[in-house]
Protein backbone atom coordinates (compact mmCIF):
# COMPACT_ATOMS: atom_id res chain seq x y z
CA UNK A 1 0.00 0.00 0.00
CA UNK A 2 2.73 2.52 0.82
CA UNK A 3 4.74 1.24 -2.39
CA UNK A 4 1.83 2.21 -4.44
CA UNK A 5 1.32 5.76 -2.49
CA UNK A 6 4.95 6.62 -2.77
CA UNK A 7 4.76 6.11 -6.52
CA UNK A 8 1.26 7.62 -6.71
CA UNK A 9 2.75 10.84 -5.07
CA UNK A 10 6.62 10.40 -7.34
CA UNK A 11 3.82 9.99 -10.93
CA UNK A 12 1.24 13.00 -9.62
CA UNK A 13 5.09 14.98 -8.86
CA UNK A 14 6.13 14.56 -12.64
CA UNK A 15 3.03 15.76 -14.20
CA UNK A 16 2.68 18.59 -12.06
CA UNK A 17 5.94 19.80 -13.82
CA UNK A 18 4.96 18.70 -16.59
CA UNK A 19 1.71 20.53 -16.77
CA UNK A 20 3.33 23.33 -15.29
CA UNK A 21 5.97 23.80 -17.72
CA UNK A 22 3.74 23.53 -20.35
CA UNK A 23 1.58 26.13 -19.24
CA UNK A 24 4.38 28.58 -19.20
CA UNK A 25 6.39 27.64 -21.92
CA UNK A 26 3.05 26.95 -23.90
CA UNK A 27 4.34 29.53 -26.96
CA UNK A 28 7.77 28.25 -27.35
CA UNK A 29 7.75 25.47 -29.29
CA UNK A 30 4.21 25.02 -30.25
CA UNK A 31 3.69 22.77 -33.06
CA UNK A 32 6.96 22.77 -34.77
CA UNK A 33 7.08 19.29 -35.06
CA UNK A 34 4.46 18.88 -37.40
CA UNK A 35 5.75 21.97 -39.31
CA UNK A 36 9.38 20.71 -39.62
CA UNK A 37 7.70 17.06 -40.48
CA UNK A 38 5.79 19.13 -43.23
CA UNK A 39 8.20 21.01 -44.43
CA UNK A 40 10.74 17.99 -44.29
CA UNK A 41 8.41 15.94 -46.68
CA UNK A 42 7.83 19.05 -48.80
CA UNK A 43 11.54 19.20 -49.43
CA UNK A 44 11.74 15.66 -50.16
CA UNK A 45 9.47 15.71 -52.95
CA UNK A 46 11.24 19.04 -54.40
CA UNK A 47 14.70 17.42 -53.75
CA UNK A 48 13.85 14.69 -56.70
CA UNK A 49 13.15 16.73 -59.21
CA UNK A 50 15.99 19.11 -58.81
CA UNK A 51 19.21 19.29 -60.33
CA UNK A 52 21.45 16.13 -61.09
CA UNK A 53 24.55 18.45 -62.67
CA UNK A 54 25.19 18.88 -58.30
CA UNK A 55 28.30 16.25 -58.40
CA UNK A 56 28.12 15.73 -54.83
CA UNK A 57 23.83 15.16 -54.94
CA UNK A 58 23.87 11.31 -55.48
CA UNK A 59 26.48 10.65 -52.89
CA UNK A 60 25.03 12.31 -50.00
CA UNK A 61 23.60 9.76 -47.59
CA UNK A 62 20.59 12.34 -46.91
CA UNK A 63 18.60 11.09 -44.13
CA UNK A 64 18.51 12.21 -40.54
CA UNK A 65 17.56 9.92 -37.93
CA UNK A 66 14.21 8.72 -37.84
CA UNK A 67 11.99 8.25 -34.46
CA UNK A 68 8.32 9.13 -33.67
CA UNK A 69 7.87 11.74 -31.31
CA UNK A 70 4.23 12.63 -30.76
CA UNK A 71 4.97 14.14 -27.18
CA UNK A 72 7.36 16.32 -28.85
CA UNK A 73 6.52 18.87 -26.80
CA UNK A 74 6.17 17.48 -23.60
CA UNK A 75 9.58 15.92 -23.56
CA UNK A 76 11.40 19.13 -25.58
CA UNK A 77 9.92 20.18 -21.85
CA UNK A 78 11.01 17.98 -19.61
CA UNK A 79 14.50 17.82 -21.36
CA UNK A 80 15.24 21.30 -20.22
CA UNK A 81 13.53 20.80 -16.96
CA UNK A 82 16.52 18.02 -16.40
CA UNK A 83 19.08 20.25 -18.20
CA UNK A 84 18.04 22.66 -15.80
CA UNK A 85 18.67 20.66 -12.64
CA UNK A 86 21.43 19.06 -14.19
CA UNK A 87 22.99 22.40 -14.05
CA UNK A 88 21.92 23.78 -11.05
CA UNK A 89 21.89 20.71 -8.59
CA UNK A 90 24.08 17.65 -9.90
CA UNK A 91 26.76 19.41 -12.35
CA UNK A 92 28.34 21.11 -8.88
CA UNK A 93 26.98 18.31 -6.55
CA UNK A 94 29.00 15.75 -8.82
CA UNK A 95 31.83 18.07 -9.52
CA UNK A 96 32.39 18.22 -5.60
CA UNK A 97 31.90 14.46 -4.82
CA UNK A 98 34.72 13.99 -7.34
CA UNK A 99 37.02 16.68 -5.74
CA UNK A 100 36.08 14.77 -2.66
CA UNK A 101 35.93 11.22 -3.63
CA UNK A 102 39.16 9.30 -5.00
CA UNK A 103 38.59 7.69 -8.25
CA UNK A 104 39.47 4.34 -7.47
CA UNK A 105 36.63 4.33 -4.86
CA UNK A 106 33.73 5.98 -7.27
CA UNK A 107 34.98 3.12 -9.80
CA UNK A 108 34.86 0.41 -7.32
CA UNK A 109 31.42 1.34 -6.47
CA UNK A 110 30.15 1.65 -10.23
CA UNK A 111 31.92 -1.23 -10.99
CA UNK A 112 30.22 -3.39 -7.95
CA UNK A 113 27.04 -2.48 -8.71
CA UNK A 114 27.43 -3.44 -12.51
CA UNK A 115 28.81 -6.49 -11.56
CA UNK A 116 25.46 -6.70 -9.32
CA UNK A 117 23.02 -6.56 -12.47
CA UNK A 118 24.74 -9.13 -14.08
CA UNK A 119 21.30 -11.47 -13.88
CA UNK A 120 19.50 -8.38 -16.14
CA UNK A 121 21.86 -8.99 -18.70
CA UNK A 122 22.55 -12.62 -18.60
CA UNK A 123 18.32 -13.80 -18.51
CA UNK A 124 18.34 -10.85 -21.90
CA UNK A 125 20.86 -12.54 -23.55
CA UNK A 126 19.44 -15.98 -22.92
CA UNK A 127 15.58 -14.26 -24.11
CA UNK A 128 17.42 -13.23 -27.35
CA UNK A 129 18.77 -16.82 -27.89
CA UNK A 130 22.45 -15.48 -27.64
CA UNK A 131 24.25 -18.70 -26.26
CA UNK A 132 27.48 -17.52 -26.33
CA UNK A 133 26.83 -14.24 -25.24
CA UNK A 134 24.94 -15.78 -22.03
CA UNK A 135 27.87 -17.64 -21.15
CA UNK A 136 30.69 -14.93 -21.61
CA UNK A 137 28.17 -12.41 -19.45
CA UNK A 138 28.06 -15.63 -16.96
CA UNK A 139 32.34 -16.31 -17.21
CA UNK A 140 32.79 -12.59 -16.29
CA UNK A 141 30.32 -12.30 -13.68
CA UNK A 142 31.95 -15.38 -12.19
CA UNK A 143 35.65 -13.97 -12.88
CA UNK A 144 34.71 -10.22 -11.50
CA UNK A 145 32.79 -11.77 -8.24
CA UNK A 146 35.53 -14.19 -7.46
CA UNK A 147 39.03 -12.68 -8.58
CA UNK A 148 37.49 -9.29 -8.68
CA UNK A 149 36.43 -8.92 -5.29
CA UNK A 150 33.03 -9.00 -5.46
CA UNK A 151 32.95 -6.91 -8.55
CA UNK A 152 34.94 -4.03 -7.34
CA UNK A 153 37.50 -4.36 -10.03
CA UNK A 154 37.10 -5.84 -13.32
CA UNK A 155 39.52 -8.87 -14.03
CA UNK A 156 37.07 -10.01 -17.14
CA UNK A 157 37.86 -6.83 -19.26
CA UNK A 158 41.76 -7.91 -19.90
CA UNK A 159 40.58 -10.74 -22.04
CA UNK A 160 39.50 -9.77 -24.93
CA UNK A 161 37.35 -13.13 -25.73
CA UNK A 162 34.89 -11.94 -22.52
CA UNK A 163 33.55 -8.65 -24.42
CA UNK A 164 30.97 -6.95 -22.16
CA UNK A 165 27.20 -7.26 -23.76
CA UNK A 166 25.21 -5.05 -22.40
CA UNK A 167 21.18 -6.24 -22.79
CA UNK A 168 18.28 -5.21 -21.48
CA UNK A 169 14.58 -5.76 -22.13
CA UNK A 170 14.43 -2.93 -24.59
CA UNK A 171 16.97 -4.66 -27.03
CA UNK A 172 14.61 -8.29 -26.04
CA UNK A 173 11.91 -6.61 -27.78
CA UNK A 174 13.57 -5.36 -30.33
CA UNK A 175 15.07 -8.13 -31.61
CA UNK A 176 12.02 -9.72 -31.51
CA UNK A 177 10.39 -7.21 -33.84
CA UNK A 178 9.18 -4.77 -31.69
CA UNK A 179 9.95 -0.76 -33.14
CA UNK A 180 10.55 1.70 -30.87
CA UNK A 181 6.64 2.77 -30.96
CA UNK A 182 7.78 6.45 -29.75
CA UNK A 183 10.39 8.64 -27.86
CA UNK A 184 10.07 9.33 -24.41
CA UNK A 185 12.19 11.76 -22.54
CA UNK A 186 11.49 11.10 -18.99
CA UNK A 187 12.33 13.10 -16.26
CA UNK A 188 15.26 12.40 -14.04
CA UNK A 189 16.11 8.94 -16.25
CA UNK A 190 16.28 11.17 -19.13
CA UNK A 191 15.96 9.44 -22.95
CA UNK A 192 14.23 6.47 -23.56
CA UNK A 193 10.76 5.33 -25.39
CA UNK A 194 8.08 3.25 -25.24
CA UNK A 195 10.13 -0.16 -25.63
CA UNK A 196 12.94 0.96 -24.12
CA UNK A 197 10.86 1.92 -20.95
CA UNK A 198 10.73 -2.33 -20.53
CA UNK A 199 14.37 -1.40 -18.70
CA UNK A 200 12.54 -0.10 -16.25
CA UNK A 201 11.03 -4.04 -15.16
CA UNK A 202 14.40 -5.00 -15.52
CA UNK A 203 15.05 -2.98 -13.16
CA UNK A 204 12.27 -3.84 -10.89
CA UNK A 205 12.23 -7.75 -11.69
CA UNK A 206 16.23 -8.52 -12.45
CA UNK A 207 17.80 -6.39 -10.30
CA UNK A 208 19.45 -7.79 -7.14
CA UNK A 209 18.85 -3.97 -5.75
CA UNK A 210 15.14 -4.64 -5.67
CA UNK A 211 15.00 -8.24 -3.97
CA UNK A 212 17.13 -6.64 -1.13
CA UNK A 213 14.09 -4.34 -0.50
CA UNK A 214 11.48 -6.63 -0.86
CA UNK A 215 12.57 -9.08 0.92
CA UNK A 216 11.75 -7.20 3.49
CA UNK A 217 8.50 -7.70 4.21
CA UNK A 218 5.32 -5.76 4.71
CA UNK A 219 7.18 -2.05 5.81
CA UNK A 220 9.32 -2.18 2.86
CA UNK A 221 11.40 1.13 2.82
CA UNK A 222 10.68 2.19 -0.67
CA UNK A 223 13.03 5.67 -0.31
CA UNK A 224 15.87 3.38 1.34
CA UNK A 225 15.89 2.14 -2.26
CA UNK A 226 15.28 4.90 -3.91
CA UNK A 227 18.03 6.65 -2.17
CA UNK A 228 20.48 3.75 -3.07
CA UNK A 229 19.63 3.86 -7.06
CA UNK A 230 20.30 7.55 -6.73
CA UNK A 231 22.92 7.45 -5.33
CA UNK A 232 24.47 4.28 -7.95
CA UNK A 233 22.97 6.95 -10.65
CA UNK A 234 24.62 9.99 -9.32
CA UNK A 235 27.74 7.93 -8.69
CA UNK A 236 27.75 6.93 -12.52
CA UNK A 237 27.41 10.65 -13.20
CA UNK A 238 30.43 11.96 -11.60
CA UNK A 239 32.45 10.48 -14.19
CA UNK A 240 30.18 11.38 -17.37
CA UNK A 241 30.54 15.53 -16.34
CA UNK A 242 33.09 15.99 -18.73
CA UNK A 243 31.77 14.53 -21.33
CA UNK A 244 28.44 16.22 -20.80
CA UNK A 245 29.70 19.67 -20.88
CA UNK A 246 31.50 18.99 -24.05
CA UNK A 247 28.24 17.95 -25.97
CA UNK A 248 26.68 21.00 -24.37
CA UNK A 249 29.39 23.13 -25.98
CA UNK A 250 28.91 21.20 -29.36
CA UNK A 251 25.62 21.22 -30.33
CA UNK A 252 23.37 23.54 -32.00
CA UNK A 253 19.72 21.95 -30.78
CA UNK A 254 20.19 20.01 -27.86
CA UNK A 255 16.79 17.82 -27.87
CA UNK A 256 17.59 17.05 -31.18
CA UNK A 257 20.96 16.25 -30.83
CA UNK A 258 20.23 13.83 -27.62
CA UNK A 259 17.38 12.54 -28.72
CA UNK A 260 18.74 11.55 -32.09
CA UNK A 261 21.94 10.54 -30.50
CA UNK A 262 19.99 8.12 -28.70
CA UNK A 263 18.54 6.40 -31.22
CA UNK A 264 21.69 5.43 -33.36
CA UNK A 265 22.82 3.94 -30.21
CA UNK A 266 20.21 1.62 -29.09
CA UNK A 267 20.31 0.74 -32.80
CA UNK A 268 24.00 0.07 -32.50
CA UNK A 269 23.34 -2.34 -28.65
CA UNK A 270 20.37 -3.61 -30.64
CA UNK A 271 22.65 -5.03 -33.57
CA UNK A 272 25.39 -6.33 -31.59
CA UNK B 1 68.99 -5.70 -77.54
CA UNK B 2 66.18 -3.23 -79.09
CA UNK B 3 63.82 -4.80 -77.54
CA UNK B 4 65.57 -5.15 -73.65
CA UNK B 5 65.70 -1.38 -73.84
CA UNK B 6 62.03 -1.12 -74.97
CA UNK B 7 61.10 -3.73 -72.21
CA UNK B 8 63.18 -1.39 -69.83
CA UNK B 9 61.58 1.53 -70.86
CA UNK B 10 58.17 0.57 -70.48
CA UNK B 11 58.81 -1.19 -67.06
CA UNK B 12 60.06 2.35 -65.67
CA UNK B 13 57.10 3.94 -67.51
CA UNK B 14 54.91 1.42 -65.60
CA UNK B 15 56.62 2.56 -62.37
CA UNK B 16 56.18 6.09 -62.86
CA UNK B 17 52.46 5.74 -63.99
CA UNK B 18 52.09 3.76 -60.70
CA UNK B 19 53.55 5.57 -58.78
CA UNK B 20 51.49 8.34 -57.67
CA UNK B 21 48.47 5.97 -57.57
CA UNK B 22 50.62 4.20 -55.09
CA UNK B 23 50.70 7.10 -53.45
CA UNK B 24 46.85 7.82 -52.62
CA UNK B 25 46.76 4.19 -52.07
CA UNK B 26 48.53 4.89 -49.34
CA UNK B 27 45.73 4.44 -47.79
CA UNK B 28 43.21 6.27 -45.22
CA UNK B 29 43.85 4.15 -42.30
CA UNK B 30 47.99 4.90 -42.94
CA UNK B 31 46.87 8.92 -43.22
CA UNK B 32 44.67 8.85 -40.21
CA UNK B 33 47.27 6.55 -37.84
CA UNK B 34 50.16 8.75 -38.97
CA UNK B 35 47.63 11.99 -38.10
CA UNK B 36 46.58 10.48 -34.93
CA UNK B 37 50.44 9.65 -34.19
CA UNK B 38 51.20 13.19 -34.83
CA UNK B 39 49.03 14.81 -32.89
CA UNK B 40 49.55 12.12 -29.60
CA UNK B 41 53.10 13.27 -30.49
CA UNK B 42 52.60 17.03 -30.40
CA UNK B 43 50.49 17.27 -27.35
CA UNK B 44 53.13 14.68 -25.48
CA UNK B 45 56.18 16.60 -26.15
CA UNK B 46 58.17 18.23 -23.61
CA UNK B 47 56.93 21.65 -22.01
CA UNK B 48 53.58 21.53 -24.31
CA UNK B 49 51.39 21.71 -20.98
CA UNK B 50 53.76 24.33 -20.03
CA UNK B 51 52.50 26.48 -22.40
CA UNK B 52 49.44 29.52 -21.76
CA UNK B 53 46.09 27.15 -22.98
CA UNK B 54 45.38 29.58 -26.30
CA UNK B 55 48.84 28.48 -27.68
CA UNK B 56 48.22 24.65 -26.74
CA UNK B 57 44.83 25.12 -28.46
CA UNK B 58 46.43 26.70 -31.62
CA UNK B 59 49.23 24.00 -32.03
CA UNK B 60 46.21 21.37 -31.46
CA UNK B 61 44.49 22.93 -34.14
CA UNK B 62 46.60 23.18 -36.68
CA UNK B 63 46.58 19.49 -36.49
CA UNK B 64 43.08 18.70 -36.53
CA UNK B 65 42.87 20.72 -39.72
CA UNK B 66 45.09 18.53 -41.22
CA UNK B 67 42.60 15.50 -40.71
CA UNK B 68 39.19 17.30 -41.32
CA UNK B 69 37.68 17.83 -45.05
CA UNK B 70 35.78 20.68 -43.89
CA UNK B 71 34.10 21.50 -47.16
CA UNK B 72 33.09 17.87 -47.60
CA UNK B 73 31.77 17.67 -44.01
CA UNK B 74 29.84 20.80 -44.03
CA UNK B 75 28.70 19.60 -47.49
CA UNK B 76 27.04 16.18 -46.29
CA UNK B 77 26.20 17.57 -42.63
CA UNK B 78 23.21 20.31 -44.22
CA UNK B 79 22.85 17.23 -47.27
CA UNK B 80 19.57 18.84 -49.31
CA UNK B 81 19.74 22.20 -47.46
CA UNK B 82 23.13 22.84 -48.89
CA UNK B 83 21.71 24.32 -51.95
CA UNK B 84 19.62 26.92 -50.20
CA UNK B 85 22.62 28.83 -49.36
CA UNK B 86 24.15 30.76 -51.82
CA UNK B 87 27.82 30.17 -52.47
CA UNK B 88 28.56 33.17 -50.21
CA UNK B 89 26.55 31.49 -47.22
CA UNK B 90 28.82 28.52 -47.91
CA UNK B 91 32.13 29.59 -47.77
CA UNK B 92 30.91 31.20 -44.67
CA UNK B 93 29.25 28.06 -43.16
CA UNK B 94 32.33 25.85 -43.68
CA UNK B 95 34.68 28.80 -42.01
CA UNK B 96 32.37 28.88 -38.98
CA UNK B 97 31.62 24.75 -39.01
CA UNK B 98 35.72 24.62 -38.69
CA UNK B 99 36.03 26.89 -35.88
CA UNK B 100 33.03 25.36 -34.06
CA UNK B 101 34.35 21.91 -34.65
CA UNK B 102 38.19 23.05 -34.15
CA UNK B 103 36.82 24.08 -30.96
CA UNK B 104 35.23 21.19 -29.83
CA UNK B 105 37.51 18.70 -30.58
CA UNK B 106 40.75 21.10 -29.41
CA UNK B 107 39.33 20.67 -26.02
CA UNK B 108 38.61 17.13 -25.97
CA UNK B 109 42.00 16.02 -27.23
CA UNK B 110 43.58 18.26 -24.36
CA UNK B 111 41.82 16.69 -22.16
CA UNK B 112 43.19 13.11 -23.14
CA UNK B 113 45.06 11.62 -20.93
CA UNK B 114 46.40 8.30 -20.62
CA UNK B 115 43.93 6.40 -22.31
CA UNK B 116 45.17 4.19 -25.36
CA UNK B 117 44.23 4.17 -28.97
CA UNK B 118 43.71 1.04 -30.74
CA UNK B 119 42.94 0.91 -34.78
CA UNK B 120 41.30 -2.10 -36.65
CA UNK B 121 40.16 -2.70 -40.15
CA UNK B 122 38.98 -0.09 -42.69
CA UNK B 123 36.28 -1.19 -45.28
CA UNK B 124 35.33 0.64 -48.75
CA UNK B 125 31.89 2.50 -48.17
CA UNK B 126 31.77 3.44 -51.70
CA UNK B 127 34.67 4.10 -54.39
CA UNK B 128 36.85 7.35 -52.71
CA UNK B 129 35.14 6.10 -49.33
CA UNK B 130 36.62 4.42 -46.31
CA UNK B 131 36.15 3.39 -43.02
CA UNK B 132 38.72 3.24 -40.38
CA UNK B 133 37.81 1.83 -37.35
CA UNK B 134 39.65 2.96 -34.46
CA UNK B 135 38.98 2.05 -30.62
CA UNK B 136 40.12 4.32 -27.58
CA UNK B 137 40.91 2.00 -24.69
CA UNK B 138 39.73 4.23 -21.17
CA UNK B 139 41.71 3.66 -17.93
CA UNK B 140 39.52 1.25 -16.67
CA UNK B 141 39.51 -0.78 -19.68
CA UNK B 142 36.55 -0.26 -21.87
CA UNK B 143 36.84 0.11 -25.66
CA UNK B 144 35.17 2.77 -27.06
CA UNK B 145 34.71 2.92 -31.00
CA UNK B 146 35.73 5.24 -33.01
CA UNK B 147 35.20 5.26 -37.02
CA UNK B 148 36.45 7.92 -39.16
CA UNK B 149 34.49 7.78 -42.70
CA UNK B 150 37.29 9.17 -44.78
CA UNK B 151 36.87 10.37 -48.48
CA UNK B 152 39.83 11.29 -51.08
CA UNK B 153 37.78 13.75 -52.84
CA UNK B 154 40.47 16.62 -52.03
CA UNK B 155 43.30 14.48 -53.75
CA UNK B 156 44.51 12.91 -50.13
CA UNK B 157 42.27 10.53 -46.96
CA UNK B 158 40.71 13.45 -44.85
CA UNK B 159 37.62 12.88 -42.42
CA UNK B 160 34.24 13.81 -43.58
CA UNK B 161 32.40 11.92 -40.83
CA UNK B 162 33.27 11.04 -37.25
CA UNK B 163 31.24 7.76 -35.85
CA UNK B 164 31.17 7.34 -32.11
CA UNK B 165 29.37 4.38 -30.14
CA UNK B 166 27.62 3.63 -33.41
CA UNK B 167 26.33 7.84 -33.53
CA UNK B 168 27.19 9.66 -36.44
CA UNK B 169 28.82 13.14 -36.01
CA UNK B 170 27.63 14.12 -39.64
CA UNK B 171 24.15 12.81 -39.15
CA UNK B 172 23.50 14.30 -35.81
CA UNK B 173 24.24 17.92 -37.00
CA UNK B 174 22.35 17.30 -40.01
CA UNK B 175 18.80 16.70 -37.84
CA UNK B 176 19.79 19.61 -35.58
CA UNK B 177 20.09 21.48 -38.38
CA UNK B 178 17.24 20.66 -40.30
CA UNK B 179 15.00 21.13 -37.52
CA UNK B 180 16.17 25.04 -37.12
CA UNK B 181 15.90 25.43 -41.01
CA UNK B 182 12.58 24.04 -40.47
CA UNK B 183 11.47 27.20 -39.40
CA UNK B 184 14.79 29.62 -40.06
CA UNK B 185 16.69 30.57 -42.82
CA UNK B 186 19.92 29.98 -43.56
CA UNK B 187 20.91 33.43 -42.59
CA UNK B 188 19.79 32.51 -38.68
CA UNK B 189 21.64 29.57 -38.78
CA UNK B 190 24.89 31.26 -39.82
CA UNK B 191 23.92 34.21 -37.04
CA UNK B 192 23.85 30.80 -34.85
CA UNK B 193 26.81 29.77 -36.11
CA UNK B 194 28.58 32.98 -35.50
CA UNK B 195 27.71 33.43 -31.97
CA UNK B 196 29.03 29.56 -31.23
CA UNK B 197 32.14 30.04 -33.57
CA UNK B 198 32.83 33.11 -30.98
CA UNK B 199 32.85 31.38 -27.57
CA UNK B 200 35.86 30.84 -26.36
CA UNK B 201 35.99 26.85 -25.72
CA UNK B 202 35.48 25.74 -22.01
CA UNK B 203 38.55 25.07 -19.74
Amino acid sequence: MKKLLAAAVILAFFLTIGVFNLSFASDREAGTYLLAQQSQEKSAEADEEVDEDDEYDDEYDDEVVQINDPLYRLNREFFYFNDAMYTAILRPLGIGYRTVMPSEIRLSIKNFFHNLRFPIRFVNCLLQAKGTKAMEEFATFFLNSTVGFAGIQTPASYYDSLPPSPEDLGQTLAVWGLGHGFFIMYPVFGPSSLRDSATFIDTLLLDPVSWMASNRQGNLDFWALVAVRAGILFNELSFQIDDIDALKEAVFDPYIGIRDAYVERRAKMVAE
Amino acid sequence: MKKTYIGLIVILLAIFLILPYDALAAGAKDTVKGQIDKMLATIKQPGFKDQPREAQINEVRKVINEVFDYKELSRRTLGREWKKFTPEQQTEFIDLFQRVLENVYADRILAYTHEKIEFGKETQLKKGRMEVESYIITTDNKKVPIFYRMSDKSGQWRVYDLVIEGISMVKNYRGQFRQILSKKKPEDLLQTLRKKAAEKPAS
